[in-house]
């Protein structure tokens, strides 16, 4: 009973809490402010989580879940609530804690991406920037660098890298980059990249076809503590770069050469931001797989409700987009229960049409 | 006393030189004009006044100091840019594009404090753009948006304002409003103004020194009076025009003539167009 209800209150409580910011938009941003916004989002994030802990194909009432809190917290001499422990802290924690680790870093990105390229349509996914990072990955993975500390993630980085330069490259034409050429250079370098993938696991005889397939569709399910430690440090570590140039970006999305008067050095401002986002990025891909539209839905909705400002966005982006991936996973895994779906699936059945309805608006 | 003074300046790129030995300077509170058909490098000379090309030839100071020991923040204190048009794509506000004015006054992590808000009010104030403050910057006309763009130059508190063809894409309304602001600030402030522009008629009015460019290199310069004769924009624009005084100014006018004028127009003429 508890159960049923605990949905509709979860979407009424995430709407209240999205409602009363909502008249935020106009407001200068202050560090006060941005405190109590990311408080705000990161409860949203906490109520989300919880709610996801108790959703799945097992069946578990209030009960037993505070049996399985109960158990998780107290150790090992509460041996009777061993299965619910298992199902709470072995299989669902873990997971949600790993989605939301990718969503947030998957928003950081596409923030990032979107103010460097002043082209609020740019996400890691559209750009081929996930489908680079995952080539990178599978070639680790097939060339046996996987067992090298860092082989997959540092593979998937560069090829994250050389994914933005490449459509960077191609969309430049003199000194101005237009939205369409960008975007069609993403798709281009996406086909490109997605026939990479295809052809490296056809040739591949590996028995892990399936999986690999998965993977690739953005599956969580495989979720482990060391991946889930070493992406979430990476995220750490590449958000407080990014944070410490949010003033920076704001003035480059208003112009390069106006940034460069304001007192910017652009260009290594932006290789920074570039590298930062590319290693975020790289991170996630490598152990989600191609997980897309969420670096565009996510920022997109975060700047409708909270103004532009990045160093407000930012943080908002980051703890909006981890509660986005935690609902799409857990829709993902109860759709269809006891079959799974990979969260990606979900995350484009929602994006492209969001997608198409940017495009239409005549704001780009 | 000269705030700006450029000694022999020569800037290529690759190896086009699209500026040659140009010497002029600014004293403090002079509000100089920058003539010059397409491609006589205008704009080149003002970007390198603000630091964002650097010449490979010739002496530049600023405030009585090198460019060259000049930190890019320091240069943003004292120089401030209002550019031709700025398209903005994501809906920043007002008082938010106003606001980064302050950008070269604050130090990173910084958020902006109770003087950079006071500040960022009274070039609102100014520039009559406190209404728009919590308006989208996309969502202003051109007219608006300008105003907001010298909001946000004079946010920065600089000592030198450069326009940059600022009023190009504005009706002749809001030309002279824009014109008549900077003109003010100028008289009242003593700021320094620099202002490239295409239209002749607008530096004679407002400008005291104009500076006319052909092909990169200074042909002349003087006061309006001294620059603006039928000969010397002959000579540079290789067009006729008839040049006489503004009958309530008395600063010269430029009239355009064509070679081929309309019906009515050749009706009155006396004779000064050319005969088919």
């Amino acid at each position: 009973m508890l159960k049923k209800l605990l949905l509709p209150v979860l979407i009424l409580s995430s709407i209240y809490i999205l409602g009363t910011t909502r008249e935020e938009t106009n407001k200068i941003v202050t560090p006060a402010r941005v405190i109590r916004v990311s408080l705000l989002l990161l409860a949203l994030l906490v109520t989300v989580s919880v709610g996801a802990m108790l959703v799945g194909p097992s069946q578990m009432g209030a009960v037993s879940f505070l049996k399985g809190l109960l158990s998780g917290m107290y150790g090992g001499d509460m041996h009777l609530f061993t299965v619910e422990k298992t199902i709470l802290f072995d299989i669902r924690l873990p997971r949600i804690i790993f989605a939301s680790i990718v969503g947030a870093s998957l928003s950081l990105a596409g923030v990032v991406f979107q103010g460097l390229l002043r082209n609020p349509l740019a996400d890691p996914y559209i750009l081929g920037i996930s489908a680079g990072s995952a080539v990178g990955a599978i070639i680790a993975l097939l060339t046996g660098l996987s067992f090298i500390p860092l082989g997959i993630p540092g593979l998937a980085f560069l090829g994250a890298l050389l994914t933005i330069f490449l459509v960077y490259g191609i969309a430049r034409t003199k000194k101005e980059i237009h939205s369409t050429t960008l975007l069609l250079a993403g798709v281009i370098v996406n086909a490109f990249f997605s026939a990479a993938i295809m052809f490296l696991i056809a040739t591949t005889s590996t028995k892990n076809l399936h999986s690999i397939m998965f993977w690739l569709m953005g599956d969580m399910s495989l979720a482990e503590w060391n991946e889930i430690i070493l992406t979430g440090l990476l995220l750490i570590f590449g958000s407080v770069v990014i944070y410490s140039y949010a003033r920076h970006l704001n003035l480059i999305v208003t112009g390069e050469e106006t940034a460069q008067q304001l007192g910017v050095n652009v260009e290594k401002t932006k290789k920074i931001l570039l590298l930062a986002a590319s290693l975020v990025t790289g991170a996630a891909v490598s152990v989600s797989g191609i997980i897309g539209f969420v670096g565009l839905i996510v920022p997109h909705m975060v700047r409708m409700m909270f103004g532009s400002d990045h160093r407000l966005l930012l943080p908002a982006s980051f703890l909006f987009g981890g509660s986005f991936l935690v609902i799409a996973d857990t829709i993902a895994r109860t759709l269809t229960a006891p079959a799974e779906l990979p969260a990606g699936v979900i995350t484009a059945l929602c994006g492209a049409p969001y997608f198409i309805y940017l495009l239409r608006r005549k704001a780009v | 006393m000269s705030i700006v003074k450029l000694d022999r300046i020569g800037f290529r790129y690759n190896d086009d030189w699209v500026l040659k030995n140009i010497s002029f300077d600014v004293n403090k509170g002079q509000f100089v004009g920058i003539i010059g058909p397409n491609g006589s490098s205008k704009t080149t000379v003002l970007k390198i006044i603000d630091g964002i090309l650097k010449p490979q030839e010739g002496d530049l100071c600023i405030d009585s100091t090198s460019s060259s020991k000049l930190k890019r923040e320091a240069l943003s204190k004292l120089v401030a840019v209002v550019p031709q048009d700025s398209l903005i794509t994501f809906p920043f506000t007002v008082q938010e594009i106003v606001l980064m004015g302050r950008a070269p006054h604050l130090r990173r992590w910084r958020f902006e404090g109770e003087t950079d808000f006071r500040i960022a009010r009274q070039a609102m104030e100014m520039t009559d753009t406190i209404s728009l403050m919590n308006r989208s910057i996309n969502k202003l006309s051109g007219g608006e948006r300008q105003r907001v763009l010298i909001a946000r130059a004079l946010a920065q508190e600089p000592q030198i304002l450069l326009l940059d063809e600022s009023t190009a894409f504005l009706d002749i309304k809001h030309q002279i409003d824009f014109f008549d602001l900077i003109k003010k600030l100028n008289k009242e402030q003593a700021l320094t103004v620099i202002a490239a522009t295409h239209d002749i008629n607008l530096a004679s009015l407002y400008c005291g020194k104009i500076i006319l460019l052909k092909e990169g290199k200074i042909h002349c310069m003087g006061s309006p009076e001294e620059v603006i004769t039928e000969a010397h924009i002959r000579e540079v624009y290789q067009t006729n025009v008839a040049v006489d005084q503004n009958p309530v100014t008395g600063q010269p006018r430029v009239t355009l003539l064509s070679s081929h004028p309309s019906e009515e127009g050749s009706r009155l003429d006396s004779g000064a167009a050319p005969q088919l």
